[in-house]
């Protein structure tokens, strides 16, 4: 499909621009940085990328993402020019099929791109991981975050067709976090998934909100761990009904605990994978019909005392080390039929 | 013209189906709408509105292809999507 450009003119007024960018849909109703030419300019220098380059095809609309695109976006959001390479690979996983951006963005199940970066561009654009935060520790996270829902918005979504969370204002902000690498015992995400700890990447989910967990008694790593198993495997969980990839968050001191009795973070999935079921007999009766299409030959004669796992493999249970102090952690249930991405930051 | 489609798709989600269509190249394509929601209905009222739907799919997969665009073409504008 042809794309057309649309040079907006406007008369040099802060709020009447707002105003009219806000009427026309293209914000999330937050005042935006107005994408002058200039602006947009400063923030292609900080890619190789051509401005007119298409960077992904985004479901639904088939939008066509180009860096300029995407640029005006990060500009609108917020972003400073250093942010641009992190938009671009987060918009490269976006366009990557097994995401389902299609899924996450058409769907009503509560769910939105959660961006995960690790390597040392983290610390350098200073995106939070969780030490004690000043205020401006906040902005990457928060530009970047911004900046995937207005591409989402503006190049992959439909006016009042896509965004259609059953609670979305809940589910959308805030969507850009770095592992925390220095305080996590075991190897951090990227490099789980074959990447150098020097590389720098993001890596996308298909994220409902976090669920917070809490345990400040445990001493163990047994301790902690039924408690994150406990959290995980519940009846409103469709993590335990169809395959996606559940994703825990671990705090600093919960993960420092578990490292302790000698747990890999394999360990850590194995175990979770064994004990976050959920027993059939607290399965949502009237979902069974949606569980036997898929477990029928596990499940058919099964008493109500057979356990479910909250995923196919323990493999597919994806843990990630971030925050700072606090006995706390997070469980973030995932879109069913989304794989998560890994793209490195150039 | 390929195989023969009828699409169906709750109130819901008329509009991103129609702009989905127009996306990937059938802005005609016809779209048997059915009320939402319908996760919550029992066997029998979900029966009722598959019979309310057939004649409707049926027309989706046999009525000329130009005659179906024109419809729809108009009820896109109707409704906005």
């Amino acid at each position: 499909m042809a794309e057309e450009q649309l040079v907006l003119e406007m008369t040099d007024d802060y709020e009447a621009i707002n105003e009219q960018f806000c009427q026309a849909g293209m914000t999330d109703g937050l005042p935006i940085v107005p994408p002058t030419e200039e602006r947009v300019e400063r923030m292609l220098r900080c890619t190789r990328r051509r401005p007119e380059e298409v960077i992904a095809i985004l479901a639904p609309k088939r939008g066509v993402a180009t860096a300029e695109k995407i640029a005006i976006n990060g500009v609108m959001a917020g972003c400073r020019p250093e942010y641009m390479p992190v938009l671009i690979a987060a918009v490269e996983a976006l366009g990557e099929e097994r995401l389902n951006l299609h899924g996450i963005l058409g769907s009503t199940h509560n769910c939105s791109p959660l961006l995960i970066v690790n390597g040392p561009i983290a610390q350098e654009l200073d995106i939070s991981y969780g030490p004690p935060l000043t205020p401006n520790r906040w902005r990457a996270s928060a530009a970047i975050g911004r900046a995937m829902m207005l591409i989402t918005i503006n190049i992959a979504g439909v006016p009042l067709g896509t965004h259609v969370d059953t609670q979305g204002p809940i589910v959308r902000y805030y969507h850009c976090i770095a592992e925390n690498e220095e305080q996590s015992p075991w190897e951090p995400l990227h490099v789980e998934r074959g990447f150098d700890r020097e590389t720098s990447t993001v890596t996308v989910f298909g994220a409902c909100p976090p669920q917070h967990i809490d345990d400040m008694g445990a001493k163990s790593a047994k301790s902690v761990l039924r408690t994150v198993a406990h959290s995980m495997a519940t009846a409103g969980s469709r993590n335990s009904h169809a395959e996606a990839e559940p994703l825990v968050i671990l705090g600093p001191q919960h993960a420092a605990t578990i490292a302790r009795d000698g747990f890999s973070k394999a360990d850590v999935k194995r175990f979770l994978y064994e004990r976050a079921r959920l027993p059939l007999a607290q399965f949502p009766p009237d979902n069974l019909v949606s569980l036997s299409a898929r477990w029928r030959k596990f499940y058919e004669e099964a008493g109500p005392e057979a356990q479910l796992p909250c995923a196919d493999r323990p493999e597919d249970i994806a843990v990630v080390v971030m925050g700072g102090s606090g006995t706390h952690s997070l469980f973030v249930q995932t879109l069913v039929g989304s794989r998560s991405v890994t793209k490195t930051i150039l | 013209m390929g195989v023969p489609t009828a699409t169906l798709v709750s109130t819901a989600f008329v509009t991103l189906a129609r702009a989905q269509a127009t996306a990937l190249g059938v802005p005609d394509l016809p779209l048997v709408v059915v009320p939402h929601p319908m996760a919550d209905r029992h066997a029998p009222e979900v029966h009722a509105i598959a019979d309310r739907a057939t004649s409707l799919v049926m027309r989706a997969l046999t009525d000329p292809p130009g005659q179906l665009a024109r419809e729809y073409r108009e009820e896109s504008v109707r409704t906005g999507g």
